[in-house]
């Protein structure tokens, strides 16, 4: 999300870039300190969920200061949200993705909210710049998975998820967790378990 | 093929994004109009040349390729 600091060409915006990003990580504190009840309350309820629905181990998720306009990071097991978003309040976040739902920029689903914690969770779970083995082995699949999806037209999905591999992967994987089941979310799952994402 | 057409407004954004400094979420308004009208002439293009083989992760860089290779 804010544009990922470093994630290389083509990654708008996601959480991760642990191979890339270049930026400070400071103040780090735990979700509580959320300004927003509403928004930590939401945030707790992403994890859990995106945990449960995609198979993987829950993600220690804090809070800290971010350079630059990135959503978060995803490094070393554990996912940092820039405070410069995440102490805006839900009523915000709400107003904000439901314009990117109206316009059809993002993939509509029935939690809002969580939807841009689980974007950036499938950030940090993978992205292309990752350089791990299971990343690379893993990116073969996903990036047949987004040549397969583009070729279909990729409906039901935000104009986003087209811009390239990294975004469709955190749409996928959002709808996966919060969206209505398709054979593109049915084989994002797969992958997030055959890899251990 | 039609000669691809970009607005100094439409590189502007498409090289924010691919240097990554495009915030999913929280772009500007006039941001999302033009990477998603982008997108959608992009998406227009590959299905008419039928290039999903050249698409390889990256459908707004394999469309701004174009256009630079033709201004070449």
């Amino acid at each position: 999300m804010g544009g990922r600091a470093g994630g290389g060409a083509g990654m708008g915006g996601g959480l991760n870039r642990d191979t890339t990003y270049k930026g400070s990580i400071k103040n780090v504190e735990s979700l509580i300190k959320m300004k927003d009840p509403a928004l930590y309350k939401a945030t707790k309820e992403a994890i859990s969920n995106f945990a449960a629905k995609l198979g993987v181990p829950e993600r220690n998720v804090k809070l800290a200061d971010l350079s630059g306009n990135v959503m978060g990071i995803g490094t070393k097991g554990e996912v940092y949200l820039n405070k410069k978003y995440f102490n805006k309040s839900a009523k915000e976040f709400g107003k904000t993705i439901k314009q990117n739902y109206d316009s059809g920029h993002l993939t509509k689903t029935n939690k809002p909210l969580a939807h841009v914690l689980n974007h950036e969770f499938a950030h940090a779970a993978w992205q292309s710049s990752h350089t791990t083995a299971k990343a690379k082995a893993a990116g073969k699949e996903i990036s047949k998975l987004y040549k397969s999806w583009s070729k279909s037209g990729g409906k039901g999905y935000g104009k986003y998820a087209k811009s390239n591999v990294d975004e469709f992967w955190a749409e996928v994987s959002t709808k996966a967790a919060h969206g209505k089941a398709d054979k593109w979310t049915k084989q994002a799952k797969s992958i997030y378990k055959k890899f251990k994402l | 093929m039609a000669k691809i057409e970009l607005t100094q407004d439409e590189i502007a954004v498409i090289e924010k994004q691919l240097n990554g400094e495009l915030n999913t979420f929280f772009m500007e308004e006039n941001e999302r109009e033009i990477i998603d009208g982008v997108i959608d002439k992009a998406e227009a293009l590959m299905a008419e040349l039928n290039a999903y083989d050249e698409l390889e992760d990256n459908l707004v860089k394999w469309y701004y390729d174009k256009y630079k290779a033709q201004a070449d």
